[in-house]
C-alpha cells in the first residue's frame, strides 16, 4: 500500500511516468517482468477526481488504490489489460478516451452545478453530484452516458477493495483460493 | 511486417486450440496425423490460473477488437477467450445436452432453422464425449432429459443456497435436479474431486474441471501435435480452381506473415472468428469471401438471451460454496417452445457460487447501492444471498450477422462487426422466465428480490450447418459446401442455439466430424 500511496502523491504534482515492472506479478506466461516504461495515461487531476469519486461510491476505494489501478492497466496492451472495461463493449484502443472524456465530464458538471473542482467539493455535494450523474441528468455530458461512466468505476473500485483476499475478509467471505495470485492486480 | 513463406507441409492444420479445435487435434494426431494446432493467444498452464476475479480477466479475448450493436449485443468480450484452452479455459462446466425438440426448430415452428442431424445422430458422440471427460449429474432427477447414458459421475453436492432456492422451486410446483457438469464430483481418469470454493470463473487449477489443458490438448499433444502460440491465422489459401484449400497464413509474434500448408484444415476459431476468417479470405474465385456465394457467411449468430434473479434469504446460505455454474438445474417447461405470442425454451442454472467483485460478482448486482450502505450490504450478501440464472433460446435469423468493418487492425485487417438483435417473442420469453425466477425466490422466503439486465449469453451460430448448400456454409460433418478439404468446428455450426450451454454440443459435434 505504501508504494502506492507514493505513486498517488507523484502523480499528483503533475505529469509522472510508472514502471509497468513494479505492478505486475511474475512467473505468469504473459506477464513477465517487463522494464517498459508507460507513459501515464491520466492527468493528476483527473487521477485525483476517480479517487474522489469512486471513494463516494465505495468507501474505502481511495486507499485501495483506485486510481493506480486504473491507470496502471490503461498502460497495457489489450491481451494483459484486467480492467472490466473490457467486457463492455468498449475496444481497448478507446479505453484511455473513454477514463479521459467520463472524468473531464465529472470535473465539468462540478465546476457548472457547485463552480469548484470535484475534488473539493463536500461529501454531500459529492453526493448529489454522484446523483445526477447516475440518473443521467446533467445534460452537459458528452460521450457515453454519465450512469454508464459511473457504474465502470464503481465495479473499478469493488475490484480493489473487494476483490483481493482482504477484501473478502473484510465482508467475511472465506477467500478459499486454490493459488493466491503473487499481486492483487 | 515481414513475409516468411517456408511452405512446410502438415496433414492437418487446426485453427483455434479451445474446446472444439482440442477435440479435433487429439483425435487427428491420435489417428497418425500430422497436426499443427495454431492459436493466436499465449500459452497457459494451469498454475497461471490464479484465484482472482481481477486476474481471470487476462484470459478473456486479446485479439483484434470486435464491434458490437444491436439490442442483445453478443458480448464477445466477456464470452470469448484468448489463448490456449480458448474460452473454454474458464468456461463453467455446465454441460446438458440439446433436446430432441431443439433439432428441428423450422419444421416444428415455421422459426429458424432446423438441423441436418438428429438428437439420435449426435447421441453417441455425446455419450462417448461424457465417457472420456466425465460428467457429475443425477439422470434420473433430470426428467426431462433426453435418451442418454447414464453420467459417470455422481451428482456434485447441494449446499446450503441450493436448498434453499430449491423450495421455492418446490413451492411453486417446479423441479430441480442436480446440475450436469464437467466437473468430477469425485475423482476420475486422473483428475481430483472438485473442492467446492466456486473459483471457476478464474480457471480451475486443480483438473477438477474438464478444460482442455486437462483433457484434450495432452492428447494432441502426446500423440505428436504441434502447438504454436501467438499464432493469428489471417488468411486462408485455395488452389487455382477454388475447390480445395491448400493452407493458411499467420502472422506471428514478431508480426512476421507465415505460411503452412497443408492437406486439410479446420477452423475452431470460435463462432465470430471462424465467420471473421472466411470473409476476409476472399479470393478472386470466392469474391465475397470462402464459401461465400450464397451471402450465408456470417448470417444467423445467435446468443442466448439470459438474465440472473437475486435474493437475500433470513438464512444463511453460504453462496461462495460451489461451482461457479451453479448446483441445481430447471428445465421445466422447455418441450413447450411455442405459445401464442412467446417462443423459446429456457433453462434456469440455479444458486452459482458468488464471488464479492467481477460482473457477475455480489457488487455489481446493486449498482444502485453506493456509499455507506455498501458494506453492510456485501457483509450481509456474502452469507445469505442467492442467485440464479435463466438462459433462453434465441431465434436464428439471416439479419444477425458478423461482417467486415471498415475499421481496421494493427495489421491491416479489417474489424468484425456484429448485429444481433431479438423480437417480441424472445423478449416476452425472457421476460415470463424473468418473473417466474422473482416467485420462485418469494415462495423460498427471500426478504429481498431484484434481477439484473438481460445480456447474451454464449455464441453461435455465423457458419451454420445443414443439408442445403442454398442455405448453409457446411455439411452435417462441418464441412464447408464449396471447399471439399475445410472443415468448421465449434458453435459457430449451430443452426439453432436451443437453451442449453454449448460446449458438451460442439464437443460431440467435433467428435462427430472426425468420425
Ligand atoms: C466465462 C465463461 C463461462 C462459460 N461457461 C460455460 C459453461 O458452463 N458451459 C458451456 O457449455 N459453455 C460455457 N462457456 C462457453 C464455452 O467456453 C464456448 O462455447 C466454447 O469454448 C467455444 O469453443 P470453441 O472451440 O468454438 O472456441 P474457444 O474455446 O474460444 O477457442 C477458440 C480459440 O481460437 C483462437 N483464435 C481465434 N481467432 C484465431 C485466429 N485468427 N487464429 C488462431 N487462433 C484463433 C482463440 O484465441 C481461442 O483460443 C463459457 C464461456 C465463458 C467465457
Ligand atoms: S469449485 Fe471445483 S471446479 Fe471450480 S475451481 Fe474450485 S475445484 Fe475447480
Amino acid at each position: 500500500m505504501n508504494s502506492r500511496r507514493r505513486f498517488l502523491n507523484a502523480s499528483a504534482l503533475g505529469a509522472a511516468t510508472i514502471t509497468a515492472a513494479a505492478c505486475t506479478p511474475s512467473g505468469t506466461a504473459d506477464h513477465k517482468p517487463s522494464t517498459v516504461t508507460a507513459t501515464l495515461l491520466l492527468t493528476a487531476q483527473a487521477l485525483q477526481t476517480l479517487s474522489h469519486v469512486c471513494e463516494r461510491l465505495v468507501p474505502g476505494a481511495s486507499e485501495a488504490g483506485v486510481s493506480v489501478y486504473v491507470s496502471q492497466q490503461l498502460a497495457r496492451d489489450a491481451a494483459s489489460n484486467l480492467l472490466m472495461l473490457q467486457y463492455l463493449g468498449i475496444a481497448h484502443e478507446d479505453h484511455v478516451s473513454f477514463y479521459r472524456a467520463g472524468l473531464s465530464g465529472i470535473e465539468g458538471a462540478s465546476q457548472s452545478l457547485f463552480q469548484k473542482s470535484c475534488c473539493s467539493l463536500s461529501s454531500s455535494e459529492t453526493d448529489s453530484l454522484v446523483k445526477n450523474l447516475l440518473a443521467d441528468e446533467f445534460t452537459d455530458w458528452s460521450g457515453a452516458p454519465s450512469s454508464f461512466f459511473l457504474f465502470v468505476i464503481r465495479a473499478d473500485a469493488c475490484d480493489v477493495v473487494y476483490g483481493t483476499k482482504q477484501g473478502f475478509e473484510n465482508i467475511g467471505m472465506p477467500h478459499m483460493a486454490h493459488i493466491v495470485p503473487t499481486e492483487e492486480w | 511486417m515481414s513475409v516468411s513463406l517456408l511452405d512446410e507441409h502438415v496433414d492437418l492444420i487446426v485453427v483455434g486450440a479451445g474446446a472444439a479445435g482440442c477435440v479435433v487435434a487429439a483425435t487427428a494426431a491420435k489417428a497418425g496425423k500430422m497436426v499443427t494446432l495454431l492459436e493466436a493467444g499465449p500459452p497457459r498452464q494451469l498454475q497461471d490460473l490464479t484465484s482472482s476475479q481481477i486476474w481471470a480477466r487476462r484470459l478473456k479475448w486479446g485479439g483484434a477488437p470486435v464491434l458490437e450493436s444491436g439490442n442483445l449485443p453478443i458480448g464477445h468480450g466477456f464470452n470469448s477467450g484468448f489463448g490456449t484452452g480458448g474460452s473454454a479455459l474458464h468456461q463453467f462446466g455446465v454441460w446438458p445436452r440439446l433436446h430432441e425438440n431443439d433439432f428441428k426448430v423450422y419444421s416444428n415452428h415455421a422459426r429458424g432453422l432446423d438441423w441436418p442431424i438428429s438428437y439420435q445422430d449426435l447421441r453417441p458422440y455425446y455419450d462417448r464425449i461424457q465417457a472420456t471427460v466425465g460428467i457429475s449429474g443425477d439422470s434420473r432427477a433430470e426428467k426431462w432429459r433426453p435418451p442418454a447414458d447414464d453420467y459417470p459421475l455422481p451428482p456434485m453436492p447441494v449446499f446450503e443456497q441450493g436448498k434453499t432456492i430449491a423450495r421455492g422451486f418446490a413451492n411453486e410446483g417446479l423441479a430441480t435436479a442436480p446440475i450436469p457438469v464437467a466437473i468430477n464430483s469425485t475423482s476420475y481418469n486422473n483428475r481430483p474431486g472438485c473442492l467446492f470454493d466456486g473459483w471457476c470463473d478464474a480457471g480451475c487449477p486443480t483438473g477438477a474441471l474438464a478444460n482442455p489443458l486437462v483433457t484434450y490438448l495432452p492428447v494432441a499433444l502426446s500423440n505428436g501435435c504441434q502447438l504454436v502460440n501467438h499464432a493469428t491465422v489471417k488468411r486462408i489459401l485455395h488452389n487455382k480452381a477454388g475447390d480445395r484449400v491448400v493452407g493458411v497464413e499467420y502472422v506471428d509474434q514478431q508480426g512476421s506473415v507465415r505460411r503452412l500448408m497443408a492437406d486439410q484444415v479446420v477452423l475452431s476459431a470460435f463462432a465470430v472468428q471462424n465467420a471473421k476468417l472466411l470473409l476476409q479470405s476472399s479470393s478472386d474465385k470466392h469474391p465475397a469471401g470462402l464459401s461465400n456465394h450464397n451471402d450465408l457467411v456470417g448470417r444467423y449468430l445467435m446468443t442466448h438471451p439470459a438474465t440472473s434473479v437475486y435474493g437475500l434469504f433470513p438464512n444463511q446460505t453460504m453462496p461462495h460454496l460451489g461451482p461457479t455454474g451453479g448446483q441445481l438445474i430447471c428445465q421445466d417447461g422447455y418441450a413447450d417452445k411455442a405459445k401464442p405470442g412467446v417462443f423459446g425454451s429456457y433453462q434456469w442454472l440455479i444458486a452459482n457460487a458468488l464471488k464479492p467483485n467481477d460482473l457477475l460478482g455480489i457488487a455489481n448486482t446493486r449498482p444502485d447501492i453506493i456509499g455507506e450502505s455498501l458494506q453492510p450490504f456485501m457483509q450481509k450478501a456474502a452469507k445469505h444471498m442467492g442467485n440464479m440464472v435463466c438462459i433462453g433460446e434465441d431465434i436464428a435469423q439471416a439479419e444477425n450477422r458478423v461482417t467486415l468493418s471498415s475499421r481496421l487492425d494493427a495489421n491491416g485487417i479489417p474489424l468484425a462487426s456484429t448485429l444481433h438483435n431479438i423480437g417480441a417473442e424472445t423478449i416476452t420469453m425472457n421476460e415470463n422466465a424473468v418473473a417466474q425466477g422473482l416467485r420462485v425466490f418469494r415462495a423460498a422466503g427471500a426478504q429481498e428480490v431484484w434481477q439484473g439486465a438481460r445480456f447474451g449469453m454464449h455464441i453461435m451460430g455465423g457458419t451454420v450447418m445443414g443439408s442445403d448448400p442454398a442455405t448453409s456454409v457446411a455439411d452435417s460433418y462441418g464441412r464447408c459446401h464449396e471447399l471439399e478439404n475445410l472443415y468448421l468446428a465449434g458453435p459457430g455450426l449451430f443452426p439453432s442455439s436451443g437453451a442449453v450451454n454449448p460446449t458438451f454440443t460442439l464437443q460431440a459435434l467435433a467428435e462427430h466430424l472426425l468420425g
